[in-house]
């Protein structure tokens, strides 16, 4: 997408979601204010498994972190940006030191190895009493009485728009194309002199910055932060937000993120949250049956364009003959 | 010595025991066309991965310039502007052909990155001219191209890098004798426009005599004989070599 097409693109979505946050009523506001915040989660995830194909279930790590930096922080009467950046770098770095040590590690190997972050940030946070033990810490809003505010909420648009735009610039730019080199073609990304194992170790880095500024400003949105922010089932969301939006797509990316927070809402809305988790698999089951490219893959039917996310027919695999 | 000389001297490679290349050596000079013939599985490919560092299991050296290239990674040879192509095409089937040439042209977007739009903007320049008497778009996905147009989107992509030394794994195989025709064309007259040497591995004997200055033949791993294609191509071991994988 041209840079032209881009800036456009997400000035309409800013404006679209400024004049959202100050005419919703308070709980739509608060799924406004979740949609923005996990859509950086769900670009994160896809940077991974969706540009360069790997997975991870470890991704709640740093959501944990960047939630846990800045209330810490917070409490510490130090600045929210600041405070938002302190956790985003220090993911980036432990994402450094993760991405290096797994470089090797492939699939469901790799799956499995970024489990153990979480896992063990689980049982620290559970266990200190600066991050609040099982109860975990309360969040204060960023502006005015209460979290949730219009206010607050389009900070949160206004923020994380120019993020997703940054990423979006990034994703279109020669580092997106390295990701996509790496993926359809390790052999012949490496013929093009793209170093492979540092794109690969990017994704990664700057997946865990964008996942833990959402983290830091989900704990905004919400008021509070527990240790259960580091669960499986917080990576697993953030994977159904890659997959069902569209892999290797960041507008996919955004109905991803939707799509995780609407389907359960539409399912308290009427009464039925119990049959909230079931809602979300049968809907994922259901989109991704019809368009197995994702979300994203029903733009395509309605502005005939060249690629909108990964195709669903993979690439025959060649080898370096 | 000259400059920007390929030399490859007594490469050996084993793999499980089992010896793929045996004492393989030759040069190629500044302006040369090189085929690299002989039949299926006589290692033809593994020279061009030695040469190029994606195979590193191999004893011998490898030098340009003089500079011997043992030791570098796949990812930094070009830039010693040492490109090649692949038997089954290196390209990323799921993009454009426009993305494909911005990739091609990945290390000078990494170094100049002050100045990508205008980068961009280059390269789909140059693209567009490369494709000028071709009938493929820019903005078609490469795996909609037919199998001849994706061998010639990965030559020019190739050429998108400045080769010094162009190496080309089969770049006729698969080619209908039309296309054949027009790759010999297209080859020749960029070899002319931007004087690089060409390595090129090739089963057609027709494409490689038309094309090469020079052959060499590779059989089992070992090295046959060289010469000019004429000569070659005439004697009996040669044709013994070939007829014993009559029909490729
Ligand atoms: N990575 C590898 N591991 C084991 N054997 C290989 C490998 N690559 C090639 N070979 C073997 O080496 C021989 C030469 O293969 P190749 O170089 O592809 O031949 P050519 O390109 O001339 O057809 C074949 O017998 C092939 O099976
Ligand atoms: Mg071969």
């Amino acid at each position: 997408m041209s840079v032209k097409r881009q800036i456009i693109s997400w000035i309409c979505l800013l404006g679209l979601g400024l004049l959202a946050s100050f005419f919703l009523p308070p709980y739509f506001r608060y799924l406004l204010g979740l949609m923005a915040v996990y859509s950086l989660a769900s670009i994160g995830m896809n940077f991974l498994t969706g540009y360069t194909e790997q997975i991870s279930l470890g991704n709640a790590a740093f959501f944990g972190i960047g939630a846990y930096v800045f209330a810490v922080l917070q409490s510490l009467q130090i600045n929210s940006v600041i405070s938002i950046i302190a956790g985003a770098v220090l993911s980036g770095i432990i994402a450094f030191i993760v991405g290096f040590l797994t470089i090797r590690v492939k699939d469901i190997y790799l799956a499995v190895g970024t489990l153990i972050l979480p896992l063990l940030l689980l049982q620290v946070t559970k266990g200190m009493d600066i991050t609040g033990g099982t109860g975990g810490l309360s969040v204060f809003p960023l502006v005015e009485q209460e979290n949730g505010s219009s206010l607050e909420v389009a900070i949160i648009i206004v923020i994380t728009s120019i993020i997703g735009f940054v990423s979006s610039l990034i994703a279109n730019s020669f580092i997106g194309r390295a990701f996509h080199a790496t993926r359809l073609s390790e052999h012949g990304a490496v013929a093009r002199g793209i170093h492979v194992v540092k794109y690969k170790v990017v994704a990664f880095v700057l997946s865990a910055i964008l996942t833990s500024i959402s983290g830091s400003l989900y704990g905004v949105v919400v008021g509070y932060i527990t240790p259960e922010l580091f669960q499986v089932m917080i990576s697993v969301n953030f994977l159904i937000m890659a997959i069902v939006g569209g892999r290797g797509s960041i507008t996919g990316s955004l109905l991803g993120s939707a799509f995780v927070v609407m389907i359960p809402a539409l399912f308290n809305v009427i009464g039925l949250a119990q049959w909230q988790q079931l809602g979300l698999g049968i809907g994922m089951g259901v989109t991704l049956l019809l368009f197995p490219s994702g979300l994203v893959g029903i733009l395509s039917l309605l502005v005939k364009r060249r690629r909108v996310a990964i195709n669903e027919s993979k690439p025959v695999a060649s080898e370096t003959n | 010595m000259k400059a920007n000389q390929l030399q490859v001297k007594q490469i050996r490679l084993n793999i499980g025991g089992v010896s793929i290349l045996n004492d393989v050596s030759f040069s190629l000079s500044e302006g040369d066309r090189v085929g690299l013939v002989g039949p299926n599985g006589a290692g033809k490919t593994s020279v061009i991965n030695c040469i190029t560092q994606f195979e590193k299991r191999y004893q011998g050296e490898v030098t340009f310039s003089n500079k011997l290239l043992n030791k570098e990674n796949p990812q930094d040879l070009p830039k010693y502007k040492i490109i090649r192509t692949f038997q089954n095409l290196g390209l990323f089937n799921e993009l454009t052909v426009l993305e494909n040439f911005y990739i091609a042209a990945h290390q000078s977007f990494e170094s100049k990155l002050k100045n990508v739009f205008k980068l961009e903007k280059e390269v789909k320049q140059e693209a567009l001219t490369l494709l000028e008497h071709e009938s493929i778009n820019l903005h078609d996905i490469v795996s909609d191209l037919s199998y001849g147009q994706q061998k010639i989107v990965e030559f020019l992509c190739a050429l998108i890098q400045r080769p010094s030394v162009l190496i080309l794994d089969e770049p006729a195989a698969g080619l209908n004798d039309f296309e054949k025709n027009r790759m010999i064309e297209m080859i020749l007259k960029k070899q002319q426009e931007l004087n690089f040497s060409l390595l090129v591995v090739e089963h057609d004997v027709n494409f490689v005599s038309t094309l090469c200055q020079n052959v060499v033949v590779l059989q089992s791993g070992e090295l046959l004989c060289s010469g000019s294609p004429e000569e070659v191509f005439k004697r009996k071991e040669v044709i013994q070599a070939w007829i014993g994988e009559s029909n490729v």
